[in-house]
């Protein structure tokens, strides 16, 4: 018999049939280690997504704290001039705030219905090929670098926007908002196809055989079925977009402002933090906790967008 | 009696032209997509092919155009994935085993499972400002070449995580009963039949991964990666740049021959994240055909 | 003789679900014993407890005793591996690793402890000559386990659960997926194992049961109603029940 464990036999029997004399004994001598140590090492590595977050936030709040020490809280969230370099200092966050949001609407407003409808024509529409063939294109969208969407919005939309409207300045949030939507078509659009791809075959079955042409089951079968789907993957790019960095610091400008007219040049919050660390701002100094109170700010309004997506997703789905 | 004499004939003629415009509508919008991407590649290959020489390659930036080069970035950009591909792997991977294989059905698991998630829609420049508070402050690391792959590490962890994890699931659940029927212990079972099984997923998840990093800007600017860099890092505590933080500089300066130059720095990313990301189609077509 | 395997009072619950009630028979050495029986009787439930397969079904409990050998195997002294190398097991669907045919059949011995190449080597050529499949695959041991036919692979499986030398068989309507012919094939393989090896099959084909095997047992409901020689079962069984389900009024 090969080496291992196994059978101990107590004497060996005289007749082969007989099994009552060898009693079986099933014990290993080696004992594994490996077996009990790994689950501890693996349990060690999932543990690290759990410090990330813990970091994230014991940074974020201690050092918000702190310059909430110097800034008086209503003054950060209820002042309308932001100027943290220039004298005189003011720390109002509104300024930052509307720029962010926007640049986020413009970009919804880009990327939702056309994400929907690519989603649309993918689930109802296309034949298989054209899916084939457009679905990695989307894909590929998504996976641009956004320095490269920068570039895109500095070198090929802004100069037509400023074609279309004379008064619009090299750094304006039209620009920097549509190319932010363009990157964000594909997520809707994904998300939104995986929610009518849930919806089952049979729901539009019966609506065909009633005679309903496509866009009727489209429109009045699909999308109301996928709806928590579809919202959810607008308020995840809502999300998505308040968070986009590299595009807005490009193309949308550095000037803090409160303005409704997209022409301007706007500053963003994350523009804001690109900006300060790109300058030689003093550990420690109040405009290095600037960094950090809009951190904060931005964390917690995506994390809330994302929280919320994704109870809308949970809440509101039609079990089928 | 004629059954399609009843039939409102105008009534389905209009729903009919309905169906139509929106059809075309709908196609549309979805060619908006597609026509941005191609606008998007013409408009950098005209700009910056002019620029694609040697050069680029061989030459440290300089604050002429001609002869700029971006050696120290791309050399930056390949260190951070090798210092940042095994980090992250074993980190992603021992989470997704433990998820998948050891986990029970418990709050901690729950915990996790909704912190990864979370994670995953946390905007990269948080990542950039926990790098600086963390590994450049308070780890003393400095603005470096660990700091930097550190925290790209922790963004995309989450998306190895999840392919990973993925993976694992898909290994059929006989593969792992006929190991165990065999006598084979649990980490037996795991690293001998449903990690193999599962290596080609995971791959093609961590190659998805490492392209995403490559292409991040914000997270790097917050732990300092330097604009101008015109030596190579030789330490993993040197300072370093990555490729979109050179173009980033380029993009910043007025002359149009620095936007040129960002182009032509532009195409280099493109090509290079083309090829992980073909290699991670490669990868995943070679092992459905095993049957894996 | 004495019985190999002896089965007292044994009692098995899913959480709240009762899937085995009071379980009383032995399983004789070196014999084919089959487990007959409408799907949902517990025939596989019961076939699982010898190995401990269904150890890994969370909320499973056990009242009872199961002797192999003399020794509970569900006593604490007992490590479930090892338990595992002695009392093999074939599946309904044939799953071969994703490996080579020679890999396969190596992964048992290789998990033991055995990475000489030349006493995997041997163990291989056995093993698969046991299985009857040799002359077919001995030329082509490199190649992938998947490329070969349904028939083939659930051979290659009892291959691979022989090379850790079980003293027991077990085979989960291990033919029921397969063709007709190699249904045949296998049957003929079993009764030339049952020579050195005690086989226990779980089998949905009645007829199958009464081919091969040497004692059958009828299972109902998560209970044993009857257990004897096959040849007696068949032709003259002492529960109605039992002669209900034979004669295909049920199940």
């Amino acid at each position: 018999m090969p080496g291992g464990p196994g059978l101990q036999s107590t004497q060996p029997s005289a007749q082969p049939k007989s099994s009552l004399q060898q009693k079986y004994v099933f014990k290993n001598s080696k004992v594994s280690i490996m077996n009990k140590v790994m689950p501890i090492l693996l349990l060690l590595c999932a543990c690290v997504s759990i410090l990330t977050t813990i970091g994230i936030v014991f940074t974020l709040v201690t050092e918000t704290y702190n310059f909430f020490k110097t800034i008086p809280v209503f003054d950060f969230l209820f002042g309308t001039k932001w100027s943290p370099l220039i004298p005189p200092k003011s720390f109002g966050i509104l300024p930052l705030l509307s720029g962010t949001l926007l640049i986020t609407v413009i970009a919804c407003l880009v990327a939702v219905p056309i994400g929907l409808a690519s989603a649309i024509y993918l689930s109802e529409y296309a034949p298989t090929k054209v899916r084939k063939i457009i679905k990695p294109i989307l894909e590929v969208l998504a996976g641009v670098p956004t320095i490269v969407y920068g570039y895109f919005a500095l070198g090929v939309i802004t100069p037509v926007i400023q074609w279309l409207f004379p008064s619009a300045g090299i750094f304006n949030a039209l620009s920097a908002g549509i190319v932010v939507g363009i990157m964000i078509i594909p997520m809707v659009s994904s998300l939104s196809e995986d929610a009518m791809s849930a919806v089952p075959r049979s729901l539009r079955d019966g609506a065909y055989a009633l005679g309903a042409t496509r866009f009727e089951v489209a429109l009045k079968i699909v999308v109301p079925a996928a709806l928590s789907g579809i919202v959810s993957s607008a308020v995840l790019a809502f999300s998505r977009a308040i968070g986009e960095t590299m595009i807005v610091t490009l193309a949308a400008g550095s000037t803090p402002n409160m303005t409704l007219n997209p022409l301007n040049s706007i500053q963003t919050m994350t523009a804001y933090i690109v900006q300060v660390s790109l300058g030689d701002t003093p550990h420690g100094s109040i405009e290095y906790g600037s960094i950090f109170a809009v951190g904060m700010t931005l964390f917690v309004l995506t994390f809330l967008l994302n929280i919320l997506a994704q109870y809308i997703a949970r809440r509101f789905r039609e079990e089928y | 009696m004629n059954i399609f004499e009843d039939a409102n004939r105008k009534q389905i003629a209009g729903r009919r032209r309905m169906d139509f415009i929106l059809h075309i509508l709908f196609v549309i919008a979805t060619s908006i997509g597609v026509i941005a991407l191609c606008a998007l590649i013409i408009d950098i290959l005209v700009d910056g092919v002019a620029r694609l020489n040697p050069d680029l390659f061989n030459n440290f930036p300089s604050r002429k155009a001609d002869g700029s080069g971006m050696k120290s970035a791309i050399v930056g950009s390949i260190y951070m994935l090798l210092i940042m591909a095994p980090i992250s792997f074993i980190f992603g991977v021992g989470a997704a085993i433990y998820l998948e294989e050891y986990a029970g059905k418990n709050r901690l698991t729950r915990l996790i499972q909704l912190n990864i998630s979370t994670l995953a829609g946390v905007p990269s420049i948080v990542y950039g400002i926990l790098g600086l508070a963390i590994f450049v402050r308070l780890f003393a690391l400095e603005r470096s070449l660990i700091a930097g792959a550190l925290t790209m590490t922790l963004l995309v962890l989450p998306i190895i995580i999840v392919s990973a994890q993925e993976a694992i699931r898909a290994v059929p659940r006989s593969r792992r009963d006929a190991s165990f029927a065999l006598g084979a212990t649990k980490w037996q079972t795991v690293s001998r039949s449903v990690l193999p099984s599962s290596m080609p997923g995971i791959l093609t998840g961590v190659i998805l991964a490492m392209s995403r990093a490559i292409g991040e800007t914000a997270p790097l600017v917050m732990i300092g990666a330097l604009t101008y860099v015109a030596f190579l890092p030789s330490s993993l505590k040197d300072s370093f740049t990555v490729i979109p933080i050179q173009v980033y500089n380029w993009l910043s300066k007025s002359k149009a021959e620095f936007h040129e130059l960002a182009a032509s720095g532009i195409i280099v990313l493109l090509v290079l994240l083309l090829l992980m990301n073909l290699s991670a189609i490669l990868l995943r077509n070679k092992y459905q055909k095993k049957g894996l | 003789m004495e019985p190999l395997i002896n089965i007292k009072n044994l009692n098995l619950y899913y959480s709240s679900f009762q899937a085995l009630k009071n379980v009383n028979f032995t399983i004789p050495e070196k014999a084919i014993t089959a487990f007959i029986g409408p799907s949902g009787c517990g025939k596989s439930t019961l076939l699982r407890t010898l190995n401990r397969m269904n150890d890994m079904i969370i909320g499973t409990r056990i009242e009872g005793q199961l002797l192999i050998g003399g020794t509970d195997i569900y006593s604490n002294e007992v490590d479930v591996e090892t338990l595992r190398k002695k009392v093999g097991m074939v599946f309904q669907q044939p799953n071969p690793f994703p490996k080579s045919i020679y890999d396969n059949v190596a992964y048992g011995p290789r998990l033991h402890g055995i990475t000489n190449k030349k006493q995997l080597d041997e163990i291989v050529e056995t093993s698969l000559k046991k299985a009857a499949l040799w002359n077919e695959v001995k030329d082509h041991l490199k190649r992938s386990a998947l490329s070969i036919s349904g028939g083939q692979q659930q051979r290659l499986c009892i291959a691979r659960a022989l090379a850790v030398e079980p003293d027991i068989l077990l085979m989960d309507e291990a033919t029921s997926a397969l063709d007709p012919i190699s249904t045949l094939k296998i049957e003929e393989l079993v009764q030339e194992l049952k020579d050195n090896y005690t086989i226990v099959m779980v089998t949905h084909n009645m007829h199958q049961a009464a081919r091969v095997s040497n004692q059958t047992v009828f299972f109902l409901n998560g209970e044993v109603i009857e257990y004897s020689e096959t040849e007696m079962l068949f032709s003259n069984p002492s529960d109605k029940r039992t002669e209900d389900y034979i004669s295909g009024r049920f199940g």
